[in-house]
Order: structure tokens, then C-alpha cells, then sequence
């Protein structure tokens, strides 16, 4: 009898502190619910109808959103821009993070080490609406420090943002040195778990520099490499504040000259906030969606194959 | 040529001494293990002949060559680590091949080598497996082959069986030993273990706290022992150790505990004298080992004993005894009659068993049971090393 009431006051315990644990995610789990569940869902649910935010009416009209995108060259301009600046942030952000993280792995270990780690992560911490701006002076095709540098060495001085041919490489150059810190931290971690004895052993077997990197190295950093590649895709596919920052200003709406930056999020922003075509908005963020989940599983699929866990 | 050269080696980590001013030769087809308590520098030893550390002061000659002239990859040195170190994510045959592959060899010639050594090690079976699939003795097999592949000039292992089972450790000493047999490839092998230092060297380096206690024939080392802790550390159960004074009275030695009351009276034998034995009233350390001991009454020392308790291991008895306050263990063979507990007992230490080491716990060279005696140098000799001066 007494073992009894012992055990369920102890299951009372148990359900007091499971509901106590609950209370504690609440606030949270609402913000969630409130700002990004409830959205998506209902971002989900608009791009079926025609949807105004100022009136109350709407219409469902099936795929009718969808095919209209369809018919609208803009939109696979700006998919082919969105894809474009992937293909190249993608590949070049990942490569120069492993080689920057190859090169400081040896000062990491030696007093400076976290120096060194602040200062490449610096960039990632600063806000990329004023860096960009910053940039843009950088980028000034007349006073900008950049062109003063190619000229200096004789090299061509490209028009950069008021090009359609340059206006996207602005960009990509503008987030390499905005992520790339974040990238090389990961990859410092990665680096500095490498098993010391497996490291050792290569050593005495006479493994060096690219053989090593090939065969040892880049196999035990494969996790975080697919982390990287992956993170980094998502972030790309979705770039917008320094899109729309370096791009607008002086050279007219975001997303310019020519629609040459007009990638998939700033014409979502611009289709739903500044065209209020809110519906097809939805439509398109659903199919950026669908975009980054298929690459994603894609990417996973690669690196099911590719990548050795330890 | 020998092997490798340690000359006047030191080595310091921050403030810490790892090895100080260590001096020793590994000849060519040697197996030289290098045993002691874990921090005592051995590890560190190993790893500087490696070249994956570099000594603070002193000269390493590997093969007649300076070891500073060559990189680590250069030294034709085949390692076995304590952990294995495989590379995780290449299958075993891989792992095997990876050195081969490193020097650019051919891919038909690698082929066979790996075939050869897997072979050997019998590893065949498992070729196509990564090292997460192995078990310990598989992955310790592999670790092997990958340094044998390569025939290198010297072996170095770091412990490699000390992550292995009991009955396993037993084979592989075995194994280790006949594969040494078959390559003659100069071998250093560390271990804490005393007895796969006595089983499987031809030579052993005793060391404690970064310096070598003493390097010598497993023979020499056990009946030898150049110092006390060389004289405990081989042997299971280890030697007993008494620290006395040695005390004249009228004529009559005894020998005195410096931990407590009791004195052991030492009749010697009539033709030697008092002469043979360290100075009155020096200390000094006696060691004597279990095996030794007769519980009849012989020649010899005779110390009474009291009976704390008895472990039977089936063959024989080890019987755990106290004199004063210092712990004897001697052996009793099955069938012969064991004492009970709290028996006070007589046993028998014969002079020849005796080992003695001075108060810095030296070895003295006492022999008791010398038919002739000792030249007038050589007893000066002792007892300046008893007592410091000339006496």
C-alpha cells in the first residue's frame, strides 16, 4: 500500500516537473508559433488564393499564382541570378575557408590564437547594412578604393554596382568577406579535432602537404565541410540585406542595373511589399522552399556517400 | 652500426623535466624495451627518435646519421601506437597501402606487399573493413602490418598492447617476439609492463623520473638491480624491502629496523667477518625476494615473522607476514604446511639472496656467502659508499 502511494506521488513528481519543463519553452514555443510557424503555414495557404492584406476578400484560384510565375520571365531571371550567385559563393566560400583555416591552424595553437580567431570572425559580427554601405564606397567606380588599387596595377577598372556584368560579383566579393569568417571558425574547429596520433602516423609515413591534405585531412574534416556547404547554400539562396543595400541607393530600386542582382528574395520582397501582389509572393517563397529543401536532401544524398563520420 | 644513439639527451616541457642528461645505445637488431611508472619519460624517448618532438639539449643518431638532418618521414621508422591511430575512414588494405602510397611506389607492387604483410598478420579476411569495424586485437594487428609494410629500419612501439584483453596481450607478446625473430629490425618497445619487458627484450631501460635506473640483460635486471627501484619494480609479488642499521654490539651484529623496535640478530658464517658488512650504524636498505625465502631454518638470516593472512593461488600460497612494521610476502608450495594467521613463524633468507642497497638505495656489492674476502679497496669502496667519506 505505502509502496504505492510512495510510487504515485512520484509520478506526480515527475508529471509537476515535465509540466514545469513545458512552462519554461512556452514563451519561446509562442514566439515561434506566433512569427514563424503561423506565417509559413499561412504563407503556404495564400499562395493558393488571390489574397489582399487590405481587404478581407479572397478567392481561392488553385495553381493560378504558379502560372503566372510561370509565364514571367522575371522570375527565372531571378531564380538564374539567385542560382548564379549559389554556384559561385558556394563552391569559392567553402574552399577559401578550409585554405584560410589550413593556414592558421598552426597559429592557433600559439598564444595569438584567439587574436587571430577574433579577427577573421570580425567581419560576421558586423551588421551588413552598414559594412555594405561602406562597400559601396569601396565599390565607387571613380573614387572607390578598389578601382584606385586595379589601377594603380594597370589592371581594367570594372564599373562594379552600375554594371549589369559586375553588379552580381560586387555582391558575391561583398559576402565572401562578410562570411567567410564564420565559415573558417568551423572549419578551425574541425581542424583542431583531428585525432593527434592519426595526424602523427601520417607524419611517419611520409605523407606531406597535398598528399596529407587529400588523403587524411579533408576525409576527417568531410562533416563539417558538408555542414559548411550546406549552411552556406541556404544563406545564398536567401540573400537579400546586402543585395538590397548595395544595389539600391544611387542606382535606383534593389536589385539592379537591369535586374542583373534581382535575385529570388528581392523580388519576393519586392512582388509582396512594394507591387502588395502578396499571393504571388507566397507562391514564389514556397517554391524558393521547395528549391533549398531538394537541394538540401540532394546535398545530403552526395554527402551520404562522400562523407566519413568518425 | 648501432641502431640508434642517445647522447646526453634532456628534454624539458615549460618547467618540467621529461628526461635529464639520458645516454644510451640501441644496437642493430636489438629489442630493447624501455620500462617504467607512466610520466617517468619514456613515451618521450620514443617520440623524439620519431622526430615528433625535438629534445631540449643533446644529440639523437639514428642509424649513424644525426636525427636534426631528417624529418620524420625520412627515418624509415615503422611506429606502433598505444591507440592504434588508424586512419579511420580507409578500409584496412588502405591503411596498409598508405605509406606505399606515400613514397609513390607501384600500384602492383604495392598490391603484393599488402598482401604479403596482411598475410603475415592474418588479416586477409578483413581487407575491405574500416578500423570501426575491428576489433581491438584486429585493429593492433593492422597497426602492425601498416608499420611492418614499409620495412622499416627501426620499430618503435608505444604500449600497443596495453588496450588489449589479458589472453590476447599473452599471444601478441608471443607473436611480437617471433615476428622480431623472423625481420631482426632494431625494436624499442615501451611498456609499464614488467613482464613484457622481461618476456620479450633482449636488453631493458629501466627509467624513473626522466632518468635510466639501468639497462641490462632481463637476467641482470632481476638479479642485478642496480637500485632499489629497479629491484621492486620486476617481480610479482615485488621484493621486501627492509631499511636497517646495522648495529655491533659485543661483537654480535644485528641488524636494526629504522621503522620500529625489532632487530634481527645476523649470525654469520664463522670464517667471514664483521668486515664484510657496511660500517655500525649506517643505514642502509636490504631486499630480498619472496621466492627466496625457506620457512626451514638454514644458512642464512633468520627473521621471525607473524602471519597476517594467507592468498592461496591454486599452485601456491602467498603468505602475507609482518616484522615489526614492515610487510613480508613469502611462498609456501601446495602441500606443504601452511601457518595459520597470527603464527608467529621463523624464515630463512639465504646470504647469497640478499640484495643491499645503500642509503641513496644504490646497490651495495655485499656478497655474505663469498668464500674469500673482500680486498682491503674494495671494502673501502663500500663503506665510502655507505657512509659517504672515507672510513
Amino acid at each position: 500500500m505505502s509502496v504505492m502511494i510512495e510510487r504515485s506521488r512520484l509520478t506526480l513528481r515527475r508529471h509537476v516537473e515535465t509540466l514545469f519543463g513545458f512552462g519554461l519553452l512556452l514563451p519561446s514555443m509562442l514566439i515561434f508559433l506566433v512569427f514563424f510557424y503561423a506565417p509559413a503555414v499561412f504563407l503556404v495557404y495564400i499562395s493558393f488564393f488571390h489574397w489582399n492584406i487590405f481587404t478581407s476578400r479572397s478567392a481561392f484560384v488553385g495553381f493560378e499564382n504558379f502560372i503566372i510565375l510561370i509565364h514571367q520571365p522575371l522570375f527565372w531571371q531571378s531564380l538564374a541570378n539567385s542560382l548564379y550567385y549559389t554556384a559561385v559563393i558556394v563552391p569559392s566560400v567553402t574552399m577559401l575557408a578550409l585554405g584560410l583555416a589550413l593556414l592558421l591552424r598552426g597559429g592557433i595553437r600559439s598564444k595569438g590564437g584567439s587574436a587571430i580567431r577574433s579577427m577573421v570572425f570580425l567581419p560576421h559580427v558586423t551588421p551588413v547594412v552598414a559594412t555594405s554601405i561602406i562597400w559601396i564606397w569601396l565599390f565607387d567606380p571613380q573614387f572607390g578604393l578598389i578601382n584606385a588599387v586595379l589601377g594603380f596595377f594597370h589592371l581594367p577598372q570594372p564599373g562594379w554596382l552600375g554594371s549589369t556584368h559586375w553588379a552580381m560579383p560586387a555582391v558575391m566579393i561583398f559576402s565572401l568577406w562578410h562570411s567567410l569568417g564564420l565559415y573558417t571558425v568551423l572549419f578551425l574547429g574541425a581542424l583542431s579535432t583531428l585525432p593527434r596520433g592519426v595526424m602523427e602516423a601520417a607524419q611517419l609515413d611520409n605523407a606531406r602537404s597535398w598528399y596529407l591534405f587529400r588523403r587524411i585531412i579533408w576525409p576527417l574534416v568531410s562533416p563539417v565541410t558538408f555542414f559548411v556547404v550546406v549552411l552556406a547554400t541556404i544563406n545564398a539562396l536567401q540573400t537579400f540585406s546586402q543585395i538590397y543595400t548595395l544595389t539600391g541607393g544611387p542606382h535606383g530600386g534593389a536589385g539592379g542595373p537591369a535586374f542583373a542582382t534581382t535575385t529570388d528574395s528581392i523580388l519576393i520582397y519586392q512582388t509582396a511589399f512594394i507591387y502588395q501582389h502578396f499571393s504571388l509572393a507566397s507562391a514564389m517563397s514556397l517554391i524558393l522552399f521547395i528549391l533549398i529543401l531538394a537541394l538540401t536532401l540532394l546535398q545530403k544524398w552526395i554527402a551520404d556517400r562522400l562523407v566519413f563520420y568518425r | 652500426m648501432d641502431a640508434v644513439h642517445f647522447y646526453d639527451v634532456t628534454k624539458q616541457y615549460g618547467t618540467q623535466w621529461a628526461l635529464q642528461e639520458v645516454t644510451f645505445t640501441v644496437q642493430a637488431n636489438e629489442f630493447l624495451v624501455i620500462v617504467g611508472p607512466s610520466g617517468c619519460g619514456k613515451s618521450s624517448i620514443l617520440r623524439m627518435i620519431a622526430g615528433l618532438e625535438q629534445p631540449t639539449s643533446g644529440t639523437i643518431q639514428i642509424a649513424g646519421l644525426n636525427a636534426k638532418d631528417t624529418t620524420p618521414g625520412e627515418r624509415k621508422i615503422g611506429m606502433v601506437f598505444q591507440n592504434y591511430a588508424l586512419y579511420p575512414h580507409l578500409t584496412v588494405f588502405e591503411n596498409l597501402a598508405f605509406p606505399l602510397r606515400a613514397t609513390r611506389m607501384q600500384k602492383m607492387l604495392i598490391r603484393k606487399r599488402v598482401e604479403e604483410v596482411a598475410k603475415l598478420l592474418e588479416l586477409e579476411e578483413m581487407l575491405t573493413k574500416r578500423p570501426g569495424a575491428l576489433s581491438g586485437g584486429q585493429k593492433q594487428r593492422v597497426a602492425l602490418g601498416r608499420a611492418l609494410v614499409r620495412q622499416p629500419d627501426l620499430f618503435l612501439m608505444d604500449e600497443p598492447l596495453s588496450n588489449l584483453d589479458a589472453v590476447l596481450r599473452e599471444k601478441m607478446r608471443v607473436d611480437l617476439r617471433h615476428l622480431h625473430e623472423l625481420s631482426r629490425v632494431a625494436t624499442i618497445y615501451v611498456t609499464h609492463d614488467q613482464v613484457e619487458a622481461m618476456t620479450m627484450s633482449d636488453r631493458i631501460l629501466v627509467m624513473q623520473k626522466g632518468r635510466i635506473e639501468q639497462i641490462g640483460t632481463p637476467h641482470e635486471v632481476y638479479h642485478r638491480p642496480a637500485t632499489l627501484f629497479v629491484g621492486r619494480f620486476f617481480g610479482s609479488p615485488p621484493m621486501n624491502v627492509l631499511n636497517v642499521t646495522i648495529l655491533v654490539r659485543s661483537g654480535r651484529v644485528e641488524l636494526g629496523s629504522i621503522n620500529h623496535d625489532d632487530t634481527i640478530p645476523v649470525l654469520l658464517p664463522t670464517e667471514l667477518g664483521i668486515d664484510r658488512l657496511p660500517q655500525n650504524g649506517s643505514t642502509f636498505w636490504l631486499g630480498f625476494r619472496p621466492e627466496v625465502i625457506k620457512v626451514l631454518r638454514g644458512e642464512g638470516i633468520q627473521i621471525l615473522v607473524t602471519v597476517t593472512h594467507l592468498e592461496t593461488l591454486g599452485a601456491r600460497t602467498h603468505v602475507h607476514a609482518t616484522w615489526g612494521k614492515d610487510a613480508l610476502v613469502y611462498f609456501i608450495e601446495h602441500g606443504e604446511c601452511a601457518p595459520k594467521r597470527n603464527e608467529r613463524v621463523w624464515i630463512t633468507v639465504p646470504y647469497e639472496a640478499f640484495h643491499w642497497f645503500d642509503e641513496h638505495q644504490q646497490r651495495l656489492d655485499i656478497d655474505l656467502s663469498e668464500q674469500t674476502h673482500l680486498s682491503p679497496q674494495r671494502s673501502r669502496r663500500i663503506l665510502t659508499a655507505v657512509n659517504g667519506s672515507e672510513a
